[in-house]
C-alpha cells in the first residue's frame, strides 16, 4: 500500500521547486489558456501536440509542460464561453447561459474572474483529493460496474427533468433530440450502422466537439451578424453601448460575491472530483451534472440568466476532474479518460511503467505529479488575471471584426479536433439546431446531457444485461446500486414537488 | 414567418452554402492523376529514375496517420517509429484521426494523392477486417504495403481468485460449471471477438461474452470483478498479472510464440488452437501510386530500426515486439489473412450478426 516517502518527498520537492519546472508549467498554463480560448480546439489537441518532448524533455518538465497546458486549458475554455457564448471546450460548455449573460448584463468581468477562481478553487480540490486519498478512491473505481454505471446515468438523465422544471414538454422534447443525435454512428457495440442514411462520414456519428461548437457559437455568430448588417451604425460591443466607453473601468468580482457562490464551487468541486475518478462522464458532464444539482438547491433567482454562481458551478467541477482523472491512472494504471491516456502515454514515453506498483516502485515521479498538481493552479490563477483584462478588452472590439473572426477561429478550431473537413458539416448543422433552440426558446441543457450520457448509459445498460443474461435485478445488486438507484428516486420526487409549487404559484 | 426571421433564415443557409463550397475540397480530387502528368512519367522513365534517386538522399518529410486517440500503444507505437525515422533524413509528422476502429484516417489516406507523402499506420484489424464486416469506403488493394514493423500482444486473463489458471485449467471449469463464466472483451462482432470464439468455442463452451469499451474498460471490469475473464493488451495485463489483481493465462501473438514480456506465458498456438491475432501486428501503407524510391527508403530505414535496441526495449515495454517484415512479406502476410481468415470471419459475422 501506500505509505508517505519523506526522501522521495524531498527529492520531488527540490526538483518542482526549480526554476525549469517553473518555466515549463508557465508555458503549459500560456499555451492551455490560449488554446483553450480557441473555440473548437480541445485541450487533449495541445497536450497531443507537446506530446513528442516527453522524448527530449526530462520528466518534471516534460509533465509540467503536459499538466500546465491541461490545467490552463480547462480553465480557458470558459474565457470565450463568457465573453462571447462560445466554449472554447466542451467542458465549458454548462458557463454558457450564465457566463455570457453576465457579460450581456456588463458583468463580463466579474464572470470571467468568477469562473477563474472557481476553477483555480476546483482544480485545488481536485488535487489535494488527488494527493491524500488516492488510494481509497481509486480503490472505489473498479467497484462501479455496468450495473453500477447504469444507475449512475439513469442520475444523470434524470437531471434532464431537473433542467426543465419551468416546462417539461420542452425539456423532454430537447432531450429526444440530444437522444436522437447521439445514436446516429456506429452502434457502440456492435458496430452495426445507425441513421446513417448511406453517408461513409455518418458512420464517426455527431462528434461532442463539432456539435457544441455549433450549437452554441453558429446561432449567436449569426445573430450578431445579422445585427451588423441590419444596423452597422448603432451595433457596439457586448455588454456595451458605446464605443467611448472603451476607457470605462468594469466592476470587478468582490470577495463577497465569491464568498456568496461557495454553493456552487462546493458542489462543482465535489461532483466534478467524483465524476472525474470514474472512466466516463468527463470534464463535460461533470459541469453539467454539477450546474444542474445546483440548480435545485440555490437561492439565486438569476441562476440560468446571468448568475455568478452558476458560473462558479460549471468552471468549479470541470476543473476538479483534472485531478481526479490521475486517481485510476495511478492506483491501477487504466487511463479513464482520452487526456488520462495522453498523461500516461508521457510518462510511459519516459520510461515509467504505470501500473499499479507506480506509487511503489517510481514514489518520486508520484510526489512529482502531486506538486505539479498543486502548483500548477497558483500559476493558473497568476495568468488567468493577467489574461482577464485583455480578454475583458477583447469583447470591446467592434462587432462587426469581432464575430467574424471568432467564425474563422470555430471552422479551423472544429477542423483541427478531427481533421475532418466533414465535421464542419456536422459544425453547420448543430448550428441549425441551435438556431431552432433558440428560435422555439428550447432548454439547452437536456440536449448536452442526453448527448453525453446516452452513449454511456447505453453501453453500460446493454453490459449490465448481458452479463446478467437478461435478469433486470442485477441492476440493483449492489449496495453502490441500491444508493443511486435512491438519490434518482429523490431527485424525481424533489422535481415533482418544486414543480407542484410552481404550478400552484402561477394560478 | 416575419421578414427578419426570413432573412436570418437565408443568411444560415447562404453562410452554410458558403462554409460547405470552401472546406468541401477534398484532397481526394488530387488522387485522380492529371492525363498530361501521366504521359510525362509514361514517357519519361529516366526522370522518375532520378526523382527516386532524389527521394533516398535528400531528407524528407512525411505524414503518418493513426487511426486512433493519442496516447493509445497504437499512436505510441507510431510515434517511436516516427522518432527514430528522425535518424534517417525521414521527418514523420504522426496526425490522429479517430473515429471508426481506424477507417476513417484509412479511408482519408486511401483517397490522398500519390506525392502527398502520406502514410497510413495500418494493422489488419483496418485494413482487412473492418472492411469485410461492411462497406468502409476502402479496401487494402487501395493502398500498398511499405513494411512491418511489430505486432501488440494480446492476453486472455482470469480476476484475482478464480480457480483456474491455465487455459485447459479454463476450458475444464466451464465444461464443469456452463453459465458461470463471464468474458469481457474489447467490443462484439469485431476480429477480436472473432479470435476468442475461436479461442473459447460457444457452441461447445457455455460462457458469456460481453463487449467491453476497449482494453482500459475490461482491465477495470477484471479488477472490479465484474467479468471473470478479460482479452486485453499484454502489456495492460502485465502489472496487473504482477501485482496479483488478475492471471495472465495464454497470449495470442502472431508473429512470435512466447512474448518477452512475459516469457512464462504460453502462446495459444502451443494448445493446438490457431487463434493467433494475426489482425494486430502494425505495418505502413502508402496510397497506390506512391513513389516506390520513397516506400523502399522508408521500409529499408525500418529494416534498421527493428535491430536498434533502443526501439526493441521501447516498443517491448508497450507490450509490442519489434518484428520486420518487408514490402513483399508484408504484402504477402495481408493477403494470406485475406485468402484463409476473412471468409470465415465473414461466415462467423453471418451467422451471428
Amino acid at each position: 500500500m501506500f505509505n508517505f516517502d519523506m526522501e522521495a518527498a524531498r527529492i520531488a520537492f527540490t526538483t518542482v521547486f526549480a526554476l525549469d519546472t517553473a518555466l515549463f508549467i508557465m508555458i503549459g498554463i500560456v499555451v492551455g489558456i490560449t488554446v483553450g480560448a480557441i473555440p473548437g480546439l480541445a485541450h487533449s489537441l495541445p497536450i497531443a501536440l507537446v506530446l513528442p518532448f516527453s522524448f527530449i524533455l526530462p520528466i518534471h518538465q516534460t509533465m509540467g509542460l503536459l499538466i500546465g497546458t491541461y490545467q490552463g486549458g480547462t480553465y480557458g475554455g470558459s474565457i470565450t464561453a463568457i465573453s462571447f457564448g462560445t466554449p472554447g471546450t466542451s467542458g465549458a460548455a454548462a458557463t454558457v447561459a450564465d457566463g455570457y449573460a453576465l457579460t450581456q448584463q456588463g458583468k463580463g468581468k466579474k464572470a470571467l474572474q468568477m469562473g477563474l477562481y472557481a476553477s483555480v478553487i476546483g482544480g485545488m480540490f481536485g488535487s489535494l483529493v488527488l494527493i491524500f486519498l488516492v488510494v481509497p478512491i481509486g480503490m472505489m473505481a473498479p467497484r462501479f460496474g455496468p450495473g453500477e454505471l447504469t444507475a449512475l446515468y439513469i442520475l444523470a438523465l434524470s437531471l434532464v427533468v431537473v433542467f426543465s422544471t419551468e416546462n417539461p414538454g420542452k425539456g423532454i422534447l430537447s432531450a429526444g433530440i440530444g437522444f436522437f443525435l447521439a445514436i446516429i454512428g456506429r452502434d457502440i457495440i456492435t458496430g452495426g450502422l445507425r441513421f446513417t442514411f448511406g453517408l461513409r462520414y455518418m458512420q464517426a456519428g455527431f462528434p461532442l466537439v463539432p456539435l457544441l461548437m455549433g450549437f452554441f457559437a453558429l446561432p449567436e455568430i449569426i445573430k450578431q451578424i445579422h445585427w451588423v448588417i441590419k444596423d452597422p451604425e448603432s451595433v457596439g460591443k457586448i455588454g456595451d453601448d458605446d464605443v467611448d466607453l472603451m476607457k470605462k473601468k468594469e466592476e470587478g468580482l468582490t470577495f463577497k460575491e465569491l464568498l456568496q457562490s461557495w454553493r456552487g464551487i462546493t458542489i462543482g468541486s465535489i461532483l466534478g472530483t467524483f465524476l472525474g475518478a470514474l472512466p466516463g462522464p468527463g470534464a463535460t458532464l461533470a459541469s453539467y451534472t454539477s450546474y444542474s444539482v445546483n440548480s435545485q438547491i440555490t437561492n439565486d433567482p438569476k441562476y440560468g440568466k446571468g448568475s455568478l454562481e452558476g458560473v462558479a458551478a460549471a468552471e468549479s467541477a470541470n476543473n476538479a476532474t483534472c485531478g481526479a482523472t490521475f486517481i485510476p491512472l495511478l492506483t491501477f494504471g487504466i487511463p479513464g479518460s482520452s487526456i488520462a491516456a495522453l498523461l500516461m502515454a508521457a510518462l510511459i514515453m519516459e520510461g515509467i511503467p504505470v501500473g499499479p506498483r507506480v506509487v511503489v516502485d517510481h514514489t518520486v515521479v508520484v510526489y512529482i505529479l502531486f506538486m505539479l498538481m498543486l502548483i500548477a493552479n497558483p500559476f493558473n490563477l497568476l495568468f488567468g488575471k493577467l489574461l482577464i483584462p485583455v480578454f475583458t478588452r477583447l469583447t470591446k472590439i467592434p462587432a462587426s471584426v469581432l464575430w467574424p473572426i471568432i467564425m474563422v477561429f470555430l471552422v479551423i478550431g472544429t477542423y483541427a479536433y478531427n481533421s475532418r473537413p466533414f465535421d464542419i458539416i456536422i459544425c453547420i448543422l448543430a448550428g441549425l439546431i441551435g438556431y431552432f433552440y433558440k428560435w422555439y426558446k428550447l432548454p439547452d441543457g437536456p440536449l448536452i446531457l442526453a448527448f453525453l450520457v446516452t452513449p454511456l448509459f447505453e453501453a453500460s445498460f446493454r453490459q449490465a444485461l448481458t452479463i446478467a443474461r437478461g435478469n433486470y435485478m442485477y441492476f440493483l445488486g449492489s449496495g453502490i446500486s441500491q444508493v443511486i438507484w435512491l438519490i434518482t428516486i429523490g431527485s424525481i420526487f424533489l422535481f415533482l414537488k418544486k414543480r407542484k409549487k410552481i404550478t400552484a404559484a402561477s394560478k | 414567418m416575419s421578414r427578419n426571421k426570413l432573412f436570418i433564415l437565408m443568411l444560415i443557409m447562404f453562410l452554410s452554402l458558403a462554409l460547405i463550397i470552401g472546406c468541401g475540397g477534398d484532397n481526394g480530387d488530387e488522387a485522380v492523376a492529371d492525363p498530361d502528368e501521366a504521359d510525362v512519367d509514361l514517357d519519361d522513365e529516366e526522370e522518375d529514375d532520378d526523382s527516386d534517386d532524389d527521394a533516398a538522399q535528400e531528407d524528407v518529410e512525411i505524414d503518418i496517420v493513426v487511426g486512433f486517440g493519442a496516447g493509445g500503444s497504437n499512436d505510441l507505437s507510431a510515434r517511436y517509429l516516427a522518432q527514430a525515422l528522425s535518424d534517417y533524413g525521414i521527418t514523420a509528422n504522426v496526425i490522429n484521426m479517430p473515429g471508426g476502429m481506424g477507417t476513417e484516417a484509412a479511408y482519408h489516406v486511401s483517397n490522398q494523392s500519390p506525392d502527398a507523402n502520406m502514410f497510413m499506420w495500418g494493422s489488419g484489424l483496418i485494413m482487412l477486417f473492418e472492411p469485410a464486416a461492411g462497406d468502409r469506403g476502402f479496401t487494402i488493394h487501395d493502398f500498398e504495403p511499405v513494411a512491418t514493423i511489430a505486432g501488440p500482444t494480446f492476453a486472455l486473463a482470469a480476476k484475482a481468485g478464480v480457480p483456474y489458471e491455465t487455459l485447459e485449467e479454463l476450458i475444464t471449469y466451464i465444461e464443469e460449471n456452463p453459465g458461470e463464466v463471464v468474458l469481457g472483451g474489447q467490443g462484439e462482432g469485431n476480429s477480436m471477438h472473432f479470435i476468442v470464439e475461436k479461442i473459447l468455442p460457444p457452441d461447445e463452451l457455455d460462457y458469456t461474452y460481453v463487449g467491453l469499451a476497449g482494453g482500459a474498460d475490461v482491465a477495470l471490469n477484471l479488477t472490479g470483478g465484474h467479468v471473470d475473464l478479460g482479452h486485453l493488451s499484454l502489456a495492460a495485463a502485465r502489472p496487473l498479472h504482477q501485482d496479483g489483481d488478475l492471471t495472465v493465462l495464454v497470449n495470442t501473438q502472431a508473429l512470435v510464440e512466447r512474448d518477452p514480456l512475459m516469457p512464462e506465458i504460453p502462446n495459444v498456438i502451443e494448445f493446438g488452437i490457431d487463434a493467433r491475432e494475426t489482425h494486430s501486428p502494425l505495418a505502413l501503407f502508402a496510397p497506390q501510386g506512391t513513389d516506390e524510391g520513397l516506400k523502399q527508403r522508408i521500409s529499408e530505414a525500418m529494416e534498421q530500426i527493428a535491430q536498434d535496441e533502443d526501439f526493441i526495449q521501447s516498443y517491448q515495454d508497450l507490450g509490442v515486439i519489434a518484428h520486420y517484415l518487408n514490402t513483399d512479406e508484408t504484402w504477402d502476410f495481408f493477403m494470406d489473412i485475406e485468402e484463409n481468415l476473412i471468409p470465415e470471419f465473414e461466415a462467423w459475422l453471418d451467422s451471428n450478426y
